[in-house]
């Protein structure tokens, strides 16, 4: 019984691991390309680019700013916060168990 | 992203990056352990793995993103006077115009990808050994993310159209000028 239960634990913090780095990388993946975003609209300003056709990258450039962020701050909050809550919970009571 | 939450989470993506096109900027060799230079001592014990890969990963991106600034893949300095400079403009800018469309498709199949995982690792929560009261919150968080991510991606399609007509139209200026 005591194994089952230790067993099953083991099972939810491997779980909350793996959702944590799928969750993180998308993170990472939408920060880095909402710098290139920005560091590719820097180039072409930098570079000449044409006077016509510039504005409507800058437009692109906020709205992606906005909807990245937004989307990362969501994630944050809602999802790796509830996980790694439940992460804590797990921990202490892996630690009860195999103390007992 | 504040400190508190990058230490609760472990997320060093932010800083690896940053690093990166530091290293680059500077004509540093790459050196990740920057990152523990960078790492907040308690990381050590929380989250430590999550720390590490997130800083190493978006290291070698920034490096990366760095190094083509500086190997001038999209430079004009080579350019001569006149119309061979417009027309050399246009290549350096076109070039650059791909390369970000390759990034945005990427991450548009990256964003359905780690959506479909999530849901999978949802599904599967029940047999983890999770309750039913710690599920159903995530399922309904879930739902949230999962339509967040159908905006995301419209708005990836919208841009990605908006650049291949940037596209094309850089194109034409280019044919353009190569027959003046």
């Amino acid at each position: 019984m005591e194994n089952d239960n230790l067993q099953s634990l083991a099972n939810q913090l491997g779980w909350c691991r793996t959702t944590k780095d799928y969750l993180i990388g998308l993170n990472g993946e939408l920060h880095s390309v909402a710098t290139n975003y920005q560091t590719t609209l820097d180039e072409l300003r930098n570079r000449g680019y044409m006077a016509d056709l510039l504005p409507q990258i800058e437009e692109m450039n906020r709205e992606f700013q906005e909807i990245s962020s937004d989307l990362i701050g969501h994630i944050e909050r809602e999802h790796l916060a509830y996980i790694e809550k439940q992460s804590v919970g797990i921990r202490v009571a892996l630690g009860k168990v195999m103390g007992s | 992203m504040n400190s508190a939450y990058k230490i609760y989470s472990g997320d060093y993506s932010k800083d690896g990056y940053n690093q990166g096109i530091k290293d680059r900027k500077e004509n540093k060799p790459k050196n990740k352990f920057k990152f523990f230079k960078a790492v907040h001592p308690i990381n050590y014990i929380l989250a430590f793995n999550n720390a590490f890969d997130s800083f190493n990963k978006n290291y070698d991106k920034g490096y990366l993103d760095g190094q083509k600034v500086e190997h001038n893949i999209y430079s004009s300095s080579n350019q001569t006077k006149g119309a061979s400079v417009q027309k050399d403009n246009y290549e350096n800018h076109i070039r650059m115009l791909k390369d970000f469309k390759q990034n945005l498709l990427a991450l548009k199949r990256h964003i359905q990808v780690i959506r479909e995982k999530y849901k999978k690792q949802i599904d599967v929560m029940e047999s983890a050994g999770f309750v039913e009261n710690i599920i159903e919150p995530l399922r309904n968080k879930y739902q949230i993310f999962s339509s967040k991510i159908d905006d995301i991606d419209k708005q990836l399609a919208q841009h990605n159209q908006k650049i291949e007509m940037q596209t094309e139209a850089l194109n034409t200026l280019r044919t353009i000028a190569r027959t003046n």
